[in-house]
């Protein structure tokens, strides 16, 4: 029995979703659970990965905006039914993994029955965020329990402490107004790639497996040597390591894991590692089993 | 195989303890700690720095006397780090004892007035006070981002994924009051709720119950979306830090029309009436607010609880996601709550987040603050 994550479903920004993580998040939530045949009413909460969006939003989190939009159990409170419960989770590119790893335990302890996960990235104007270096777009997939001996888990988190040295997005006043800048160094990816794969190494030994027993990487961020670095430390063909080029942001893992359904390379009994670095450095792994 | 769920769903998301197989274990809060700057403001104060003339009595329409302010050397950062530091010094917790450390405020401000998006701030936080091993992520959900981080790993913990972990947050938000200063002209302003914020650094540890204590039995919450505009709050065009922009009278009414039966429907899954809550620790916006909340769940509830609903805003204002846990401090210090106590955590923020956590004072936690005897 595990969680399975079905309706994966990746948009990228039109004309009117460009400068809105909110549009892009309310299309992607729509699509993914139009693809499981489920309505909004069936979401029991709701988990919000996403970090850039409209206006750079500081509260209430994006998560209640994306539920009252999508028509997700938003009304006042009524007996014998249950509602919906939203917030957001903040870790960059590894946020949609923290966010799988919560909707797991909620799963589990039969909490609840669907989760809605969702991320998106969009620059909220070239005003405010001059530089945005990513594609603005959004994903989201249900999480359900199933018994089945398919889905996602256990879970490896390792810290590679840097406070920021190497990768940081901030919001300070410059030039008579507040401006969003993205800095990463170029050694970011190599850092990433470390904590990455100690992540990895630490899950495979936690469950006794060995690198040669996983068959795919889904792997974020989509930086060439970052992909290059987790293929060459876990001894795997580099073609076994799958990104997304995006360039996505946290929308990352679930871009690479549409990419790897797309291609047809995700069939049953398939064992893919999941496997994410953000900044902090902090990195994290999860087995998954298609 | 057949799945189990509870054969009667409640609005609220909602755990209760213990419970079966898949979720065995009974998390506990341990230990409380927090973080006040030294600086405080009166109300009289910031109303008389506005910058117009607004004839606005803030105390006497808030209940609020005085808040904290940070110092030019302190942000959400250091606030955190001092709250965490704080925790585990009285819960006697070591640092590279956490499975997991979750920051859940919603500034995060270093350097002044900087908001840094990444790296979250736990991970900053889990680097100072050398949390070594913990899981760490950042939850943001407003003035719920503490509890709903106590949601998260009271799940964890039930379930045996983790035994221990440190919920934190640092709120440096007063600059909100400060800039509403500037744009505040009435008391229909938006920017009216901007001018009860007040900082502080909260932190608490929740961990696998031992010796019996009963720890958390019920946390439940719920997301009333439809008011979630009600209160935005964003980055300021033209000045540093941010604005919030609140339809005060809206959120409140909507908070007192359905804080009572989400609350029922938490006791009611606890099997207990609020007659049996000895302290109900609610969010903390105004004095009036709070009352006139209370009275409504009373009415409501046909009863109240055992004590009146713990007040600090008259001399902390609103400090955000720390509110709850910076009130159980001051009724731990002061002797007014007694272990095996029955406390309610009543969240309410910007979403509309509403939320219950109930749990009874464990010994360690009324030590931590003071004597028991």
């Amino acid at each position: 029995m595990a969680t399975r994550i079905d309706g994966l479903s990746l948009v990228t920004g039109g004309w009117r979703s460009r400068h809105s993580a909110l549009r892009l998040s309310v299309d992607a939530c729509r699509a993914a659970l139009g693809r499981c045949e489920l309505t909004p009413q069936d979401v029991g909460l709701l988990i919000n990965a996403g970090l850039y969006r409209d206006g750079n939003l500081g509260e209430p989190a994006l998560a209640p905006l994306i539920q009252d939009d999508i028509g997700a159990n938003p009304e006042d409170p009524h007996p014998g039914t249950a509602g919906t419960f939203s917030f957001d989770v903040a870790n960059g590119a590894c946020g949609l993994l923290n966010a799988l790893e919560i909707a797991d335990g909620f799963l589990r302890s039969r909490t609840v029955q669907t989760v809605l996960l969702v991320a998106s990235d969009a620059s909220p104007s070239r005003r405010l965020a001059p530089e945005f270096p990513y594609l603005p777009g959004g994903a989201a997939a249900v999480c359900q329990w199933t018994a089945d001996q398919v889905g996602i888990g256990p879970f490896k988190w390792h810290n590679a402490f840097d406070e920021g040295s190497t990768f940081r997005a901030t919001v300070g006043f410059e030039g008579g107004r507040n401006v969003l800048h993205i800095v990463e160094e170029a050694d970011f990816a190599e850092r990433a790639a470390e904590a990455a794969v100690a992540a990895a190494v630490e899950l495979l030994e936690d469950n006794h497996l060995a690198p040669e027993d996983i068959d795919l990487i889904v792997a974020s961020p989509a930086l060439p040597s970052f992909a290059k670095r987790v293929a060459s430390e876990l001894a795997k063909p580099e073609e076994a390591v799958v990104t997304d080029p995006g360039p996505w942001h946290t929308v990352g893992l679930f871009a690479a894991l549409a990419r790897v359904q797309r291609a047809g390379r995700l069939r049953s009994g398939t064992n893919a590692l999941l496997l994410c670095a953000a900044a902090g450095v902090n990195a994290g792994a999860a087995l998954y089993r298609a | 195989m057949a799945l189990m769920y509870p054969a009667s769903p409640t609005w609220l998301l909602t755990e209760r303890s213990p419970g079966d197989a898949s979720a065995p274990y009974v998390a506990d809060i341990t230990s409380a700690g927090r973080s006040l700057p030294v600086r405080h403001l009166s109300s009289e104060d910031l109303i008389a720095s506005t910058r117009h003339h607004t004839g606005i009595d803030l105390e006497r329409l808030t209940g609020i006397r005085e808040r904290r302010v940070v110092s030019p050397d302190d942000d959400s950062l250091t606030l955190a780090v001092a709250a965490a530091a704080d925790c585990l010094e009285r819960g006697g917790v070591e640092a590279p004892e956490l499975d997991a450390l979750v920051s859940c405020s919603i500034t995060k401000y270093r350097d002044g007035t900087t908001q840094w998006l990444e790296p979250a701030m736990s991970s900053a936080v889990a680097h100072r006070i050398g949390a070594t091993r913990a899981v760490t992520f950042d939850i943001a959900n407003a003035c719920a981002g503490m509890l709903t981080g106590v949601f998260v790993l009271n799940n964890w913990i039930r379930r045996g994924a983790i035994r221990r972990g440190l919920v934190v947050s640092g709120e440096s938000i007063s600059g909100l009051g400060r800039n509403a200063a500037h744009h505040v002209r009435n008391i229909m302003s938006k920017e009216l709720a901007s001018l009860t914020l007040g900082d502080a650094g909260a932190a608490v540890v929740v961990e696998r119950s031992r010796d019996g204590s009963p720890g958390i039995s019920v946390a439940g919450f719920t997301t009333v979306a439809e008011h979630s505009r009600l209160c935005l709050a964003y980055p300021a065009v033209h000045e540093p830090g941010a604005r919030m922009f609140t339809r005060s009278q809206a959120l409140q009414r909507a908070a007192i029309k359905d804080t009572p039966v989400l609350l029922q429907e938490a006791l009611d899954v606890a099997g207990i009436d609020i007659s049996q809550v000895d302290h109900v620790i609610p969010h903390q916006t105004s004095a009036r607010a709070i009352r006139k909340g209370m009275a409504h769940v009373s009415e409501v509830l046909g009863a109240g609880p055992r004590n009146d609903a713990v007040v600090t805003v008259d001399h902390y204002g609103n400090t955000a996601s720390t509110t709850h846990t910076v009130a159980l401090i001051d009724e731990l210090s002061g002797g007014r709550i007694a272990p095996g106590d029955q406390v309610a955590f009543v969240a309410i923020a910007s979403g509309l987040v509403i939320g219950v956590v109930l749990f009874r004072a464990s010994e360690g936690l009324v030590r931590s603050h003071g004597d028991t005897d």
